[in-house]
């Protein structure tokens, strides 16, 4: 009796074990025939083009219609996105669903992987997307919203920065701009002090603060500590003063490791940047206070009371920090930023290299923000051009770094065309602009409705460089960002240690970029052909 | 090793099955086999397959990774790190565990002394780093110290210190060799912090352990507290130590959240364990990380083995 209970729950064992094994059999056969399903219809989605491309972005979509829109943003800037797609959904009667995710790129890689993209995604950087361009896994958005209209609200240098060879992927939207030398105008007028044009001043005025030993004492605040990525404000530092020195051209070949690291340029950087940390006095504690601070507790320095120090270098997300911390202080007022000064080597000039460059490389980009004749009135109008001519420019480039959002589509169909459309829209821009946070990158979003000097000020920075490129280490393959924000701390802890740093990234990046292009194909070729252009000309070159 | 290991221990101490049931025995193992093969064997053999292949698994490249582990000289110094770990931690945690053991058992108010030892045991890793990210926290001479350690040291008149950063030995302004730096010492306290509580639970339960009438004995002979301690204490507790350190050699080998969350790995703190993390997940190598989680292995399955046949010795006395 004994035996035949237990044959028969062995029986019953063995079958449950062999469901079970079939059962992952089938999940696992499904997960590997996905991808491939969803990479396919990229092919099938280019037959209706232009029909509903064209259609008002706020036409009313069938009832149940949703998006799903995955991001890094967060608490804030999910409450503004909110607001900006409201108008759509009470239109459209559709819905959308937002993700806000840090893990953006993990949660994205999994999701493709398992043949289930979000229908939007918006991306922090051009790399990731080149690289999805690539393998197919992006929706073409050049069949998907109307070309005309884009070409004429947003200038040739974004719209090629977001088109893959040949084909628009991604718009982008909500740039931001890492040029800014955050201070206190207080003690600027205070002290008698004068905003350096260029490095040259800048060195001599960081000098004169030491000597003078007002108050704030110290020039400089930095601080480059952000747990698992600490060292990017140091990296911001020095691509900055490369891109500033070096102009765009040589930028470009940095950051796509055409130039080795040990190239004499980018040791002059690191130096460069050396300078402001390691001279006594400029930095309170030099560079082991600027290890070990905080980058957003390194910001209040120059606002608290008494001010600690003069300046700070960072983004204009530092304005979120100050404000929130500062709450009494009125932007413009209490706190301001000036540019990144301009950079003169002593080869010549550093401004017109890139200036002819600039014009050079793409000949039309420097023509064509006046050139389209609808969007001239306003374009004028919204963006006080800048005043040099490039051609006659003698270091007085102004060169930004800095970032901007991208949205890419990775299904096709109605709903999707129509917000994508309507985010592209000045209107739906507008109403984020106006909540502040947000730099537009569309032409006819007017200046007016910034929500602060500062914001109006940064965007008419960003909008009127005359040269501007992506953070380098947001441009680099992942691998080697991390390996130089680990190099900064290493050069901070040891200044002396310097060729040897570069060395060491030198041998990361002979690896690091060619498993890059193993991996995504022509990835870097095809990026280096996006990022040329990249120089955004608004300025009056030539008037026609 | 581990799977042949196994079986020839169980010939020596397990009844020998009787004969006819095998088929059966067989049968039940299955599921325990089936779930161990999928969810052990298969992940360990098929990590040590990635270890010999390049950074996306498409080139073999054989021994390389391993070579450039121990070749490299920030994989040296995490492996380096680690050993300090192995002998800082364990031999801190387990003195320091044993003197509270031994002298909360003195007191009165045993549990509340043991409870204060034993918190921080109940607060996650993270937790505890950012807590001691508080209590490092520097500021520059000249201003205010916020942070617990150097206010304390500010107030006898000592420069602050980047307790974090720094790898000069402070103070004294000279550096030790590679794994000694203050910083890593600075991250290891936080280790042991949270997990004396572990070893005072564990040794003091030992203790108790320990006849009275022995001790008595010990005292009616005349000899000290100290000699009690030396002589009959630590002999009779030694196993009870032996568990609770092959215990902590194992955590400090697999060390992560606590150098993470205070230092990222960044300053020379790294570990295995981290740079396991960053090849993994951040450069992508899955080549390095496999061949960092093999070595890991390799050295935990030795300390494994001891454990299992001081345990196995024991359980044959009694």
């Amino acid at each position: 009796m004994k035996h035949v209970i237990n044959k028969r729950i062995i029986t019953l064992m063995a079958l449950a074990l062999l469901l079970s094994l079939v059962a992952t059999l089938g999940v696992s056969g499904v997960g590997a025939q996905s991808p491939t399903a969803a990479a396919t219809p990229a092919a099938t989605s280019t037959v209706t083009p232009g029909v509903s491309a064209a259609a008002s972005p706020l036409a009313t979509l069938p009832a149940g219609s949703s998006v799903e829109v995955l991001a890094t943003w967060g608490s804030v800037e999910t409450d503004s996105f909110q607001a900006m797609v409201a108008p759509w959904e009470q239109q459209t009667g559709a819905k959308m669903n937002f993700t806000g995710t840090r893990d953006l790129i993990a949660i994205l890689t999994t999701r493709i992987q398992a043949g289930n993209p979000p229908d939007i995604a918006i991306l922090p950087n051009p790399g990731q997307m080149i690289q999805l361009a690539n393998a197919k896994n992006l929706k073409p958005l050049s069949t998907m919203l109307d070309m005309a209209t884009i070409n004429q609200q947003y200038s040739t240098s974004w719209v090629d920065l977001g088109t893959v060879n040949g084909t628009l992927y991604a718009i982008f939207m909500k740039a931001a701009n890492k040029s800014m030398i955050w201070y206190n105008p207080n003690t600027f007028t205070t002290n008698g002090w004068q905003i350096p044009g260029t490095w040259d001043e800048l060195i001599s005025f960081s000098d004169k603060i030491v000597s003078d030993k007002k108050t704030p004492a110290y020039p400089w605040s930095v601080g480059v500590e952000s747990g698992q990525a600490s060292g990017w404000p140091a990296t911001d530092w020095i691509a900055q003063i490369f891109l500033t020195k070096y102009g765009g051209d040589v930028y470009d070949q940095w950051v796509n490791h055409q130039i080795p690291w040990t190239d004499p340029r980018i040791k002059d950087a690191w130096n460069m940047f050396g300078t402001i940390i390691n001279t006594p006095g400029y930095v309170p504690g030099g560079a082991t206070t600027a290890l070990s601070t905080n980058f957003q507790d390194a910001t209040y320095l120059p606002f608290q009371t008494p001010p600690q120090a003069a300046m700070h270098y960072e983004g204009d997300f530092v304005e979120g920090f100050i404000t929130a911390q500062f709450p009494n202080l009125v932007a413009g007022k209490d706190f301001d930023f000036f540019p990144f000064p301009t950079i003169v080597s002593a080869t010549g000039t550093a401004g017109s290299p890139a200036a002819s460059s600039t014009v050079t490389a793409s000949p039309n980009a420097s023509a064509s923000v006046l050139a389209s004749p609808p969007a001239t009135a306003a374009a004028t109008a919204a963006y006080p051009s800048g005043t040099a001519s490039p051609v006659a420019t003698v270091a007085s480039q102004a060169a930004v770094t800095g970032g901007a959002d991208l949205v890419c589509a990775f299904k096709d169909n109605a709903a999707v065309r129509s917000f994508v459309s309507y985010l592209a829209t000045p209107e739906a821009q507008t109403i984020w602009v106006k909540r502040g946070g947000f730099t537009s990158l569309n032409k006819l979003v007017s200046l007016d409705a910034y929500p602060d000097a500062i914001a109006k000020k940064s965007a008419q920075q960003l909008v009127s460089a005359s040269l501007f490129r992506f953070g380098a280490g947001d441009m680099m393959p992942s691998a080697m960002q991390a390996a130089w924000w680990a190099g900064v701390l290493q050069y901070l802890q040891n200044p002396d240690q310097l060729d040897s740093i570069l060395i060491n990234l030198e041998n990361t990046a002979k690896t690091a970029y060619a498993t890059t292009a193993t991996a995504g194909s022509s990835a870097t070729a095809s990026a280096t052909a996006t990022v040329s252009p990249t120089s955004m000309v608004s300025s009056t070159a030539t008037s026609p | 090793m581990e799977v042949k290991g196994i079986p020839k221990m169980a010939e020596n101490t397990r009844p020998r099955p009787v004969r006819g049931g095998g088929r059966a025995a067989w049968l039940w193992l299955l599921p325990a086999l089936f779930f161990i093969s999928i969810y052990l064997i298969y992940p360990a053999v098929d990590t040590f397959r990635l270890s010999l292949m390049n950074a996306n698994s498409t080139v073999l490249v054989g021994w390389d990774n391993y070579k450039f582990i121990f070749t490299d000289k920030i994989m040296q110094n995490a492996l380096l790190n680690n050993v300090l770990w192995i002998v800082l931690f364990t031999l801190l945690s387990v003195g320091l565990g044993l003197l509270f053991a031994v002298l909360a058992g003195r007191v009165r108010y045993e549990a509340a002394a043991k409870a204060m030892i034993f918190i921080p045991m109940a607060i996650s890793f993270v937790a505890a780093a950012v807590i001691w990210r508080f209590v490092y926290t520097y500021r520059p001479p000249g201003f205010e110290q916020i942070g617990l350690v150097n206010a304390i040291t500010g107030s006898f008149g000592l420069p602050p210190v980047s307790w974090l950063t720094q790898q000069v030995i402070p103070y004294l302004n000279s550096a030790l060799p590679a794994p000694l730096h203050a910083n890593n010492i600075a991250v290891i306290l936080v280790g042991v912090w949270m997990w004396t509580g572990f070893a005072m639970v564990v040794l003091s339960a030992g203790l108790k352990g320990i006849p009275s009438e022995v001790l008595e004995a010990a005292r009616v002979d005349g000899a000290n507290e100290f000699q009690i301690f030396r002589r009959i204490i630590l002999p009779l507790v030694s196993p009870t130590i032996a568990v609770v350190a092959t215990t902590l050699v194992i955590q400090s080998l697999k060390i992560f959240d606590i150098v993470w969350v205070m230092t990222a790995g960044n300053y020379g703190t790294d570990v295995i364990a981290t740079l396991m993390y960053k090849y993994m997940f951040i450069y992508q190598d899955f080549g390095k990380s496999g061949a960092l989680a093999v070595i890991l292995l390799a050295a935990i399955i030795p300390i494994m083995l001891i454990s299992i046949r001081r345990f196995r010795s024991q359980e044959e006395i009694r």
